[in-house]
């Protein structure tokens, strides 16, 4: 009897003891969360943001999906084919390929409105990452994309190998890549409803880039939600003598054979930069016997050390295009005298 | 499938709902059932074909273990089923782990030897997860059994569930059959304490995993190339290892510390697998502290093997070594790996001829005791250069920038802020050496209830970056 009094008594005191850690949990819990919203009015606001209600969602009514948060994301949507991004960029007329700085360079709605006003479609296929020729080649063959005209930012990409990322998932495959997509879509869906509420220390947003970018579904344009916004001039080089190497204008050749087997034309062009050579790009479009388009050339801007502002990408995406509808390989799309 | 993925929170969930409801009573033949069936969708997760190896190196250990009852203990049969089952499961790991490193290396050897034109495939295989880890667990069951410590398993299924018990399938703790199988029988109400320690050895796991590597990660990422530069500032070096330390410390022992939480939520014990190795006295009680379940893996069933110390000391100098680079190698088929392991056993051996082995066990010495402990984290920290090293020459270089003491200033205030993240290990460390030497208790329920709440505010507002755990590609 004596015992299982005792017993009891223990247990009793045992559940009291275990209620009284949960309750110092929590209220632990909630005394470092109200302390780190104290803490976050003594950061600046680049290493410690929250979200505002409404922020950080797609930026337009039209068909967008995820295409960079902390990490790529669109590589996994082209590799994959999800949720429809491909069928959009088959039946385009005029592919854009390239890196971030044409993905950025080009304003979403100058091409829209090319659309508009010409009827061709025009899909903007750049990636992220530097990435060049490879994975652009991988993802056009593995979903039969053969536009009949090809716009090429010249900016060092035609040349093997392709990014880590996209490394590993041609590697790895359909499931990975989706799979890998889902966990970033996750991810995404979290933190837009936990950092409502709680602060989130990017200590180190200058490496990681706290970059937020969609795509649209239509035309692949890139829409930044989040991202650098500093307005500086572009200053190009004094004297820009750069010249392609032999084994880049190889590499174009093969490209420009394989585009050519499925009846694609090939254009180039040269988003600027600070650290690129609009002359390596007009030397490798002469050495490929195919039109290179400047766009435009003077008072442009940088969103930061590399990127153009919108304002700029506007300004380079319309007289880009105004150079596009002029040439000999257009003329026929324009006039409904597709094959 | 990942511990730090989305996926493995809804998997995780399901298993915890199921632990509260049909689960109560753990001898339950669904919830077995479910687990079982959890763990083939957890390795399934990341190459579903890969399940058949599995499978697989689970039938070959589980035949072998059948067939050896059956033969007189120790005779040449025996030992010839045995060798079906370590040729078998070592034949796997070599194919998927070090095929690429042994063409590579007979590449080599033809250049040597000036027949360059031979121009030798390189084979393009993604590493199974966890195939380093299974094969061990697989194989120490067989041993177990060819030696008579163990009874063979007559069910399959239950030797399935033993081997691929998702808590623990990819990156360890490697956990004995006979720490293991009688769990799976044993009857076990849920009570709240072991609920509670589990869900703190959760959280604390992902509290090292993401708040602290995931965010030294990023720091070590950004400034390696440039600490293993000819001109690097011996400070930025010296920085820089550390931080990888800390990083591969809170990787991977936040790793083992979510499988143990998460296992002993499910009425499961794993035994520990880190211990604060970075207050061992001696190299001895390093490898007692850190990666405990592969160090006493390799004793048990590699350096007993060899004879141990039983026999003359220079044949236990050699058994030392052989173990460690076996050690080193099994971590990944690259030199750097080799290096990091020979250094060990190097280590090993001195400290045995010096006869400090036992050092930290014995009274007074307060000076020799701390001038060793001093060579032993700096030769541990020294050997980390090699293991994060691309090849062996960063390493070197590392090293070498270190010793050459020119401290010129920080060019990049990045790695010096990343320390903040090292704070928590060192006060873990710290924690862990007062209460070792009773000047602390060990911590108490209300003291991990603070720490839980405090890491879990952490991990929803600093984490870091996602990274794959470390010891996923091992």
């Amino acid at each position: 009897m004596h015992s299982s009094t005792s017993n009891s008594k223990s247990s009793g005191a045992r559940a009291r003891r275990q209620r009284a850690c949960l309750l110092i949990f929590l209220g632990t819990f909630a005394l470092a969360c109200a302390f780190s919203r104290f803490l976050q009015s003594c950061v600046p606001a680049k290493h410690a943001w929250r979200i505002e209600p409404g922020e950080l969602a797609p930026p337009t009514e039209e068909p967008t999906f995820l295409a960079y948060r902390g990490g790529t994301v669109d590589h996994y949507v082209y590799y994959a084919d999800i949720g429809g991004a491909v069928s959009s960029a088959r039946s385009a007329d005029i592919l854009i390929l390239g890196n971030s700085h044409a993905g950025l360079g080009l304003d979403a709605a100058e091409l829209r409105r090319f659309r508009t006003d010409t009827g061709l479609r025009i899909y903007n296929l750049c990636f992220n990452l530097n990435e060049r020729a490879e994975f652009a080649r991988v993802v056009m063959q593995r979903h039969a994309l053969r536009p009949e005209v090809a716009l090429v930012n010249a900016d060092y990409f035609f040349s093997e190998g392709m990014s880590a990322a996209a490394v590993k998932i041609t590697r790895e495959g359909q499931w990975r890549a989706v799979m890998n997509w889902a966990e970033k879509i996750a991810g995404h869906a979290v933190s837009r409803r936990l950092h409502r509420w709680l602060p989130y220390f990017d200590w180190a947003a200058r490496v990681t880039g706290d970059g937020l970018v969609y795509r649209s579904a239509t035309d692949g344009a890139w829409l930044v939600v989040k991202g650098p916004h500093d307005d500086r001039p572009l200053q190009r080089p004094a004297l820009d003598d750069a010249q392609p190497s032999p084994e880049e204008i190889r590499y174009a050749e093969r490209f420009q054979n394989d585009l050519a087997a499925h009846g694609t034309a090939l254009v180039l062009t040269w988003v600027p930069y600070p650290g690129g050579s609009q002359h390596r790009a007009e030397i490798l479009a002469e050495a490929l016997g195919v039109p290179f388009l400047r766009g435009a050339e003077s008072g442009l801007r940088l969103r930061d050390y590399s990127h153009l502002t919108p304002h700029s990408a506007a300004t380079f995406t319309r007289a880009l295009l105004e150079q596009l509808i002029t040439l000999d390989q257009i003329k026929p799309l324009l006039a409904g005298d597709t094959p | 499938m990942s511990f730090t993925s989305f996926a493995f929170a809804l998997l995780f969930l399901s298993v915890l709902g199921c632990r509260l409801t049909f689960g109560r009573d753990k001898r339950a033949r669904s919830y077995l059932a479910f687990i079982l069936g959890v763990s083939v969708v957890f390795y399934a997760w990341h190459i579903p074909p890969y399940l058949c190896i599995l499978i697989l190196s689970c039938l070959l250990d589980y035949v072998v273990a059948l067939a050896l009852p059956r033969q007189r203990p120790g005779s040449s049969r025996a030992k010839l089923i045995l060798c079906l089952s370590i040729l078998g499961n070592m034949g796997v790991l070599g194919f998927f782990k070090y095929a690429n490193f042994a063409l590579g290396s007979i590449d080599r050897l033809l250049q040597v030897a000036g027949l360059s034109s031979v121009d030798l495939p390189r084979l393009d295989l993604i590493l199974p997860m966890g195939i380093s880890f299974y094969t061990f667990q697989s194989m120490s069951y067989t041993i177990d059994v060819y030696r008579g410590k163990l009874d063979p398993i007559r069910s399959f299924w239950r030797f399935f569930l033993y081997v691929s018990f998702f808590p623990q399938l990819v990156a360890g703790p490697i956990v004995r059959a006979r720490d293991f199988l009688y769990q799976i029988d044993r009857r076990r109400k849920i009570r709240a304490g072991v609920m509670l320690e589990g869900s703190f050895l959760v959280i604390r796991g992902f509290f090292l995993k993401m708040v602290v590597a995931d965010n030294v990660a990023i720091a070590v990422d950004e400034t390696w190339v440039a600490a293993c530069s000819p001109d690097a500032s011996s400070l930025l070096s010296m920085i820089v290892l550390c931080l990888f330390s800390c990083q591969i410390f809170a990787d991977f022992a936040g790793y083992s510390s979510i499988a143990r939480g998460a296992a002993y939520t499910m009425g499961f014990r794993v035994p520990v697998n880190f211990n604060c190795p970075y207050i061992a006295s001696t190299f001895k009680e390093f490898w007692t502290r850190w990666h405990i379940s592969l160090s006493t893996w390799l004793r048990d069933y590699l350096y007993f093997s060899l004879g141990g110390n039983r026999k003359s000391r220079l044949r236990t100098y050699v058994n030392l070594m052989i173990v460690m680079l076996l050690g080193g190698l099994w971590h990944g088929a690259a030199t750097t790996f080799v290096i990091w392991g020979a250094m060990h056993g190097a280590a090993l051996v001195v400290e045995r001829m010096l006869g400090l082995e036992r050092l930290h066990q014995r009274p007074g010495r307060g000076l020799i005791k701390f001038a060793w402990a001093l060579v032993v984290q700096c030769t541990v920290l020294a050997t980390w250069a090699f293991f994060r090293a691309q090849w062996t020459g960063e390493g070197m270089t590392l090293i070498r920038r270190i010793l050459s003491f020119d401290f010129a200033p920080l060019n990049d205030s990045m790695p010096l802020v990343a320390l903040i993240f090292v704070v928590p290990i060192v006060a873990m460390h710290a924690r862990a050496w007062l209460a070792d030497r009773s000047h602390l208790p060990p911590p108490g329920a209300c003291e991990k209830a603070v720490w839980a709440g405090l890491m879990l505010a952490g991990i929803l507002t600093t984490y870091g970056k996602d990274n794959a755990f470390i010891y996923f590609q091992f």
